[in-house]
């Protein structure tokens, strides 16, 4: 699904480069549930971005789904993004101005669905995430737990095969932590694609690979060994 | 995705009160006076524009040597046009004069227009009733606009065949106008058969004269191309039958298009005042000036509070929104505010265009046409683009991974465009602070300086030649009344006649000056001082004025000449009495004058026309000289039933003249009332200007400072004193303020330099005024961003800091 190969992206901030990814490499196949681990500054936060195209390569290779991207226009990074890409931020980041169910349908007016398709879609993921009783709400009425509830509702909306989540958790406290993390290996099972970035060793257990990063390097690179894997059939027997 | 957008802007509205208030406002005021000036202009443009065949018409003025045109013409000039020229298909004229009307209620003077049958195949007024092809047909006809028929009958229907006495004599009504909400240059008086205007002439003769220019002629040619060859034809035509008739020596025609005629304002005695081309055109460029400084408030307020929005637009990014899509959903949201802003600027336009009617003394209406609406939807977009443009561009180029990380770049570029768009505000602010200001200046300077007469208390009363003898006998007993007397034109009235002065020892050295004869008493009257020599006395027998027609030579009379023609002279005005001048014509003879007196110089028109060189002769009888104007000097302070029992007097000795007069000082002010009102409009929209550029300041430095609030708090706790930051503060914007002064300072030298070069009496451009002006824009700036930083000082570092 994903090659990234020989990635380098750097910034250049007062004359001064910061290498933020060095010839990084890396594939991710469809249905895999990968952890990015790292001290801050190690390029976690670049690497998403860039597999979210919302940054663009210096160097190498970036290959989405047979696309080639090094040199995508922007206009096509757009297409692709909206079809097959759901964001979760550490922030949440919904916007103030939208309720509860216009933040969820954002996502869908720019795939141009008509207004019965947008109204089903949303109506749905409302009641997967428990939050239908709070759809006329402004954000800003929200506990931490529902904002992120929201804000995975409307990544998964558009039905992405690939979640893109920046430290999902790393604004909510153990018990509102552990809800989102599940939400998230479910949606895993039923074959999304999920990067995690995160601080939290203690979430490894969720996903499928653990990735090291250090010094915009792949550090480490290993699937979850069984017995830290929390048992597939167990989940879905639940 | 509309209604999502409509509700996201207007809830990012509520939510920045003060961003959003200084926005709408900025763009409500300036598209209020784009508006409002813009329906000015459009009726500034439109006289004429109601009559059909406005476009074929040309209104003939005549040009002597070097003279401006003049629009009085001879009477025989539309017949000669019509019959020797194939180009011309048609012709008709208007005279004006003034007419007494008699009702039971009271005379009452009017100006009428006396005018050719075909009158209204010209200008084809809508009738409330009557027919125009035979309103006209008989001499006893006359033909009333409606606020006329009101006046008399106090009804404007089923007044055909009604009776109305003029100048004594019996007219029949025969049609009766609408009034129109078109502006024309044709003023709205009663119009009368031509014929009555004949009778009033001297003698028949005077119809044929071909220097006897007493009427308006209007021409109609179909082809637009055959104006130039006819202008050259007709000049040549004309030239040959009245040279050596006057002293002028070239003589030629134009053709001037009718919807022209109203703007250009380059010829004398037109119908109505003129108006001006060159104030449209300024009121033009202001508004454009003031819709510029509303678009750059919003744009800068928009920009700056990208900070805010940033994430907004990284969300959006991630969600896959493309840039182009972005910035049309902004773009739209500058749509909406704009439409906002435009709904409430034509309440406002509605509101106050009583107000501005008053002020222009204009009667502009708002009628939403379809092609207002256009322009409407024009402006709209115009704006939208001109304010929302940039922004949107701008919030939709962010870089999503940066914003979504916190890191807003709001880049070099964005403040240095930020802070151009300031200067330029400031510029305009500067430029119209200075202009207004030195108009201002100049114009009091027009209407203070000395004229040469002392114009209070002068009651001025038109067309009295066969009363003013009687009249004078009795009035001269009243005690407030000083003196009384006749003159062919007065100060404020154009000097008609022309005469050519020469010397004993330079025959050959013509000089052009203007001769105003005059009856006893006229110099005290006008206060206007005597230099040297005497004025004209009962006791010198040899002062009156005596024409000799059959012996030209024989002609004599005693001259009182202006300090301008004693200057051409070359002399000193004590030396220049009793030296003999030759006045008259080397074909109709030469006749020797002896100057008895010098008499300051006084301004005829307004003082954008150099004072030329005068002559005074005495008329013993006003009928000898064509004397048209009487003068009464009150005493000041003088009782206000003088003025009853002056009329009184005067309509014991004729009943049937109105007793009309005006104040000398009246018709001063009149020549500078267009000025002045512009004037005010002027100052006005300074006033505007500059706060709207002050609130835009306040605005992006109340931006600037949150971004700086971290600075300051860390500053104050490494040990800044409050003068050290507001000093900050002061630097960062009073540079940006100081560079737009001194853009701002030499453009407006530029501009107003040429501006004051066309008058002849002009101040020296102040130098005051710019530094005043300049500083005044840095004391504005200074104390707005002073109350922004105050703000800033006053907060304790440690919240702030906490905050973070």
């Amino acid at each position: 699904m994903i090659i990234l190969n020989n990635v380098s992206r750097s910034f250049i901030a007062e004359h001064i480069e910061t290498v933020a990814l060095d010839r990084l490499s890396l594939s991710v196949s469809q249905g895999e549930f990968i952890t990015i681990l790292g001290p801050s500054g190690c390029g976690k936060s670049s690497l998403l971005n860039i597999l979210g195209m919302l940054d663009d390569i210096d160097e190498g290779s970036f290959v989405f789904n047979g696309t080639e991207l090094a040199s995508a226009s922007s206009l096509t990074k757009a297409q692709l993004r909206k079809k097959h890409i759901g964001f979760i931020f550490q922030n949440f980041n919904l916007i103030d101005e939208l309720t509860v169910e216009q933040n969820i349908a954002l996502p869908l007016h720019y795939q141009q669905l008509n207004k019965a398709q947008r109204a089903a879609r949303v109506e749905e993921v409302l009641h997967r995430l428990d939050i239908a009783h709070r759809r006329t709400h402004l954000p800003a009425k929200l506990s931490g737990g529902q904002q992120q509830r929201v804000a995975i509702a409307r990544a998964i909306v558009t039905q992405p095969n690939l979640i893109l989540a920046d430290e999902p958790t790393g604004n909510l406290d153990s018990q509102n932590s552990a809800q989102v993390m599940e939400i998230l290996r479910q949606l895993n099972m039923m074959g999304t694609t999920i990067i995690m970035v995160t601080h939290a060793q203690e979430q490894v257990q969720y996903g499928t690979r653990v990735i090291q990063l250090m010094d915009g390097k792949v550090q480490k690179d290993r699937p979850v060994s069984a017995q830290h894997a929390l048992n597939k059939q167990e989940v879905l027997s639940d | 995705m509309i209604s999502l957008l409509f509700s996201m802007t207007w809830r990012n509205m509520l939510r920045s009160k003060r961003t959003t208030a200084i926005q709408l406002l900025s763009l409500i005021i300036g598209l209020t006076c784009f508006m409002l000036i813009q329906l000015y202009v459009s009726h500034q443009y439109s006289f004429n524009t109601q009559f059909k065949n406005a476009e074929k018409i040309y209104r003939v003025n005549l040009l002597r040597d070097d003279n401006r045109p003049q629009t009085l013409t001879p009477l025989r000039l539309a017949e000669e046009l019509t019959s020797n020229f194939p180009q011309v298909s048609d012709t008709t004229r208007i005279s004006v004069s003034t007419i007494s009307v008699r009702k039971a209620s009271g005379v009452f003077a009017e100006r009428a227009l006396f005018v050719d049958e075909n009158f209204f195949s010209f200008f084809d007024y809508s009738l409330i009733e009557g027919d125009v092809h035979t309103a006209l047909q008989a001499p006893d006809k006359v033909v009333l606009h409606e606020a006329q028929a009101l006046k008399y009958f106090s009804r404007s229907t089923q007044i055909i065949g009604e009776q109305l006495n003029i100048n004594g004599k019996s007219y029949q009504v025969s049609a009766v106008i609408k009034s129109s909400v078109t502006p024309s240059t044709i003023p709205n008086e009663i119009i009368l058969p031509i014929q009555n205007y004949f009778q009033q002439l001297p003698n028949e003769r005077w119809q044929t004269l071909w220097n006897f220019n007493a009427t308006i002629t209007f021409a109609k040619i179909t082809q637009a191309t055959a104006i130039e060859p006819l202008t050259a034809s007709v000049s040549d035509y004309y030239q040959q039958r009245v040279e050596g008739l006057s002293s002028y020596k070239r003589y030629r025609v134009m053709f001037e298009p009718l919807l022209d005629v109203y703007l250009n304002a380059t010829a004398t005695r037109s119908l109505i005042p003129p108006g001006s081309r060159e104030m449209v055109d300024t009121f033009v460029l202001v508004s454009y000036m003031l819709l510029i400084l509303a678009c750059i408030n919003f744009t800068n307020l928009a920009t700056a509070a990208s900070l805010r929005r940033a994430r907004e637009v990284g969300v959006k990014k991630a969600l896959g929104a493309s840039p182009n899509q972005l910035a049309l959903h902004y773009l739209i949201e500058s749509f909406f505010i704009t439409l906002l802003a435009l709904g409430t600027a034509v309440l406002f336009c509605v509101i106050l265009l009583d107000t501005f009617n008053q002020l222009l003394g204009a009667q502009i209406t708002f009628t939403l046409t379809f092609k207002h609406i256009l322009t409407l939807v024009f402006t709209l977009l115009c704006v939208t683009l001109l304010a929302g443009g940039y922004p949107a561009v701008f919030l939709s180029r962010m870089n999503a991974a940066l914003v979504l990380k916190g890191v807003v770049d709001t880049g070099y570029g964005a403040t240095l465009f930020r802070r151009i768009l300031m200067i330029i505000q400031f510029i305009i602010a500067t430029l119209l602070l200075i202009a207004s200001t030195v108009v201002s200046h100049q114009m009091h300077h027009l209407s203070t300086m000395a004229q040469g007469y002392d114009r209070d208390n002068v009651l001025i009363i038109n067309r009295s030649a066969t009363l003013y003898q009687a009249f004078k006998r009795q009035v001269s007993r009243f005690d407030d009344v000083l003196s009384l007397s006749m003159s062919h034109t007065i100060p404020t009235k154009a000097t008609r006649t022309s005469a050519v002065v020469r010397t004993n020892d330079a025959p050959g050295n013509e000089i052009w000056v203007g001769n105003n004869p005059v009856s006893y008493d006229y110099f005290r009257t006008m206060g206007i001082t005597l230099l040297s020599g005497r004025v004209f006395q009962r006791q010198f027998p040899g002062d009156p004025y005596f024409e000799d027609n059959q012996n030209t030579e024989n002609t004599r009379g005693n001259l009182i000449i202006n300090a301008t023609l004693a200057a051409k002279l070359d002399t000193d005005p004590h030396k220049v009495i009793g030296r003999f001048l030759t006045l008259g014509s080397v074909s109709e003879g030469l006749h020797r004058h002896q100057v008895i007196g010098v008499v300051e110089d006084t301004h005829h028109v307004d003082a954008s026309q150099r004072v030329p060189p005068m002559i005074y002769v005495l008329s013993e009888n006003p009928e000898d000289l064509a004397l048209r104007w009487m003068a009464i000097r009150l005493k000041a302070g003088f009782n206000q039933d003088v003025l009853r029992q002056l009329e009184q007097t005067w309509l014991a000795l004729d009943s049937s003249k109105a007793f009309k007069y005006e104040w000398l000082a009246g018709l001063f002010e009149a020549q500078y009332h267009n000025q002045a009102q512009h004037l005010q409009l002027l100052e006005l929209f300074t006033l505007i200007a500059m706060v709207m550029s002050v609130a835009g300041l306040y605005a992006v430095a109340s931006f600037t400072l949150l971004q700086s609030l971290k600075e300051i708090a860390i500053r104050q706790i490494m040990g800044a004193k409050n003068w050290q930051i507001y000093g900050l503060f002061q630097l960062r914007f009073g540079i940006l303020v100081l560079f737009a002064t001194l853009i701002a300072l030499p453009i407006a030298f530029i501009l107003l330099s040429d501006w004051l070069n066309q008058y002849i009496y002009r101040i020296e451009l102040p130098v005051s005024v710019f530094v005043i002006s300049a500083l005044a824009c840095l004391a504005l700036a200074g104390v707005t961003v002073q109350v922004v930083a105050w703000k800033a000082v006053r907060s304790r570092p440690v919240d702030i800091l906490k905050r973070d």
